[in-house]
């Protein structure tokens, strides 16, 4: 509060990166507002707004089945990948074994390797095990993230021995220690990983799109696709579509942001 | 409460060699202190009579039962850590309660545990707050209790009072030997602080590069020092510890000086050695007769005691002075009383007892305080 002046040009920078940000998510919902007459035109507010583009999207394909497939499958994802991460992170900071260094960078790279690579060996596997067109076929190939171990694995390395030691004392064993001593500590990271996790999941567009077979069990990615054809998108249902897909995002994010933000500012002040 | 053993105790971290053979038996209900620098193995040792650290070689029992490999929360200790080491999570209540909550004590005798331990350390208060917004003297306190709770038969504490300030870690330090002798638990208590040790121990050990130098009563360690290391380590101001020789009679000689030549010991003609003598036991005279001749360097008053720096002849020496004694001369001599010299040999460090009969015979002159103390 103190020094305005010198804080105004700051301010400046920010209200102007912000524009830029929502303004795409200002777009689509204006577009998803429009009627077909209007759907290219480039004013900031239709002259005659209305939602039957939301009707329509509602008509076309299963919504709120869709909605909720994603849903589903995008909590799994993310508590899987919470579970394995916080699970192989617990192991590889108690138990350091000769070569952990290596077992980490292996970790690492796995991030590095490309979906195309891995592409074709998941989806035969996927099949072979009957789970093409299954929530479970999404969910599993993405069970485990380099990412998420490598997030608790740095939290937890900073986490005082002496309070596991503390409570070995008291008699814990290695899983009560996990659940009850260092999970709890963990929440900022739990919090990130959780958000980023299931928003990625929400994102997912192409295993779906291999995985898929018919629309009751697709993903609102795939929803999105069926807007768009061979002989020209249907922008304004795609948007209301694409509107309906962000607003559980927007929800979650709203619900969390407080430790999302906690979580970003301490790992960027370490 | 429960007898500890250790048997030919060793401990390698890889190429280091942290503990190096210790055997001691701790009686049921003694206070124990460990003393020495820092890395000298003190904490290990504690950790391996907790389960923390696994032994290398030998044997850690509890009332004769071998513990090796046995779970720490198995083995009946509890620990008392310096950092405190609370569970940042929950409240003071729980921190206390935690080992009970393990251990399937039901929910309602737990909580009246609690209260009654946290009665006694007179944090009742304090019961629903976090760690974060207690003060260290109220932390230590409710680490007290969590130790306390499980009425262990050990109690282990990794220097807890380092972390206070000195106010506090007095009152601290006499708390921790009230409370003992109300329980009458065995206790290991390590520390690197020689005053905590000398004030709490019924037994000190005195460890220095991964080996028990000396075990015994505090004043018996502090006035028969079984080497140099112990010699050096305890007392502040450290003792003095002047280089040396045997001579042909067995008398001590630094240089051209013979101090205290009514003293014999028995070795070897030239040994080296070094004379040991605490800064309160030199008694500044005027200069004469040979002995090297000391000038104040630096003077310290300390309010209840004045510490005289001094050198001569390359000989640094400390002398501890009452603060109302009469001041001293920049240029003195000094006299070595015979009771108060120490002698350890410069090889092996260990400590060379005076012949008495020797000593006798030749007549030594009984030391008179009166006489050195009036100048």
């Amino acid at each position: 509060m103190t020094n305005r002046p010198r804080q105004l040009p700051v301010h400046a920078m920010m209200i102007v990166l912000s524009v830029l940000a929502l303004f795409p998510v200002y777009w689509m919902i204006v577009t998803a507002l429009k009627p077909e007459t209007e759907i290219f035109s480039t004013a900031l507010w239709p002259k005659a707004p209305s939602l039957e583009n939301f009707g329509y999207v509602l008509e076309a394909i299963p919504m709120l089945r869709i909605l909720w497939n994603t849903a589903l499958m995008a909590s799994a994802t993310a508590a899987a990948q919470v579970l394995t991460g916080l699970l192989a992170a617990y192991a590889l900071v108690r138990w350091p074994f000769p070569g952990v260094k290596l077992a980490q960078a292996v970790i690492g790279l796995s991030w590095l390797v490309p979906f195309q690579v891995t592409m074709i060996p998941n989806y035969v596997l996927a099949t072979e095990l009957g789970l093409r067109d299954t929530i479970a076929g999404l969910v599993i190939p993405n069970a485990a993230a380099a990412f998420a171990v490598i997030v608790f694995y740095n939290a937890m390395r900073s986490f005082p021995k002496e309070v596991i030691e503390a409570a070995r004392m008291d008699g814990a064993g290695a899983s009560r220690i996990l659940w009850q001593i260092v999970a709890p500590n963990m929440r900022p990271a739990l919090a990130a990983l959780t958000v980023l996790a299931f928003i990625s999941a929400w994102n997912e567009y192409f295993w779906p799109l291999l995985l898929t077979r018919h629309i009751e069990n697709a993903v609102v990615q795939i929803g999105l696709e069926m807007f768009m054809s061979q002989e020209g998108n249907q922008w304004g249902p795609m948007m209301a579509a694409a509107t309906l897909a962000s607003l559980p995002i927007l929800a979650l994010y709203l619900v969390l942001h407080r430790q999302i933000i906690d979580s970003f500012m301490r790992s960027g002040l370490k | 409460m429960a007898a500890i053993e250790l048997a030919g105790i060793e401990k390698r971290f890889g190429e280091s060699h942290a503990v190096r053979g210790v055997d001691l038996a701790i009686a049921s209900g003694e206070f124990v202190v460990i003393l020495g620098p820092s890395g000298c193995g003190k904490s290990t040792l504690l950790r391996m009579i907790a389960g923390l650290e696994a032994v290398s070689a030998g044997t850690v029992s509890l009332d004769g039962v071998p513990m090796n490999g046995v779970e720490p929360g198995r083995r009946g200790c509890a620990m008392v850590f310096q950092n405190y080491a609370l569970y940042p999570h929950m409240t003071v209540a729980e921190n206390i309660g935690y080992g009970l909550r393990v251990a399937g004590v039901p929910k309602r005798e737990r909580e009246a545990r609690v209260r009654s331990t946290a009665a006694m350390l007179d944090i009742e208060t304090l019961l629903d707050r976090r760690p974060a917004a207690l003060s260290g003297g109220q932390r230590q306190r409710v680490a007290m209790g969590r130790a306390m709770i499980r009425n262990p038969r050990v109690f282990l504490f990794d220097e807890p009072l380092s972390n206070l300030d000195a106010i506090l870690r007095q009152q601290m330090r006499g708390e921790i030997k009230r409370l003992h002798r109300e329980l009458r638990t065995t206790s290991v208590f390590v520390t690197h602080d020689q005053v905590e040790a000398m004030g709490m121990a019924d037994r000190l050990v005195v460890m220095n590069a991964g080996r028990v130098e000396q075990v015994g009563p505090p004043a018996d360690v502090f006035r028969r020092p079984a080497s140099r290391f112990v010699a050096g380590f305890i007392g502040a101001p450290r003792m003095n510890l002047i280089d040396a020789a045997v001579t042909a009679e067995g008398t001590l000689a630094v240089g051209g000086w013979r101090p205290c030549d009514g003293l014999r010991f028995r070795a070897a003609a030239g040994r080296a050695v070094h004379l040991g003598v605490r800064p309160d036991a030199l008694a500044p005279m005027p200069p004469a007769g040979g002995g090297p001749v000391f000038t104040a360097d630096l003077v310290e008053d300390l309010g209840t005691e004045i510490h005289v720096h001094a050198r001569g002849e390359g000989i640094d020496l400390i002398l501890q002075r009452h603060a109302d004694a009469p001041p001293i001369d920049t240029s003195f001599a000094v006299a070595i009383p015979p009771r108060a010299v120490h002698l350890f040999d410069a090889e092996t460090g260990l400590r060379i007892e005076p012949d008495a009969a020797e000593t006798l015979r030749q007549g030594a002159p009984a030391w008179d305080a009166r006489r050195h103390s009036s100048i």
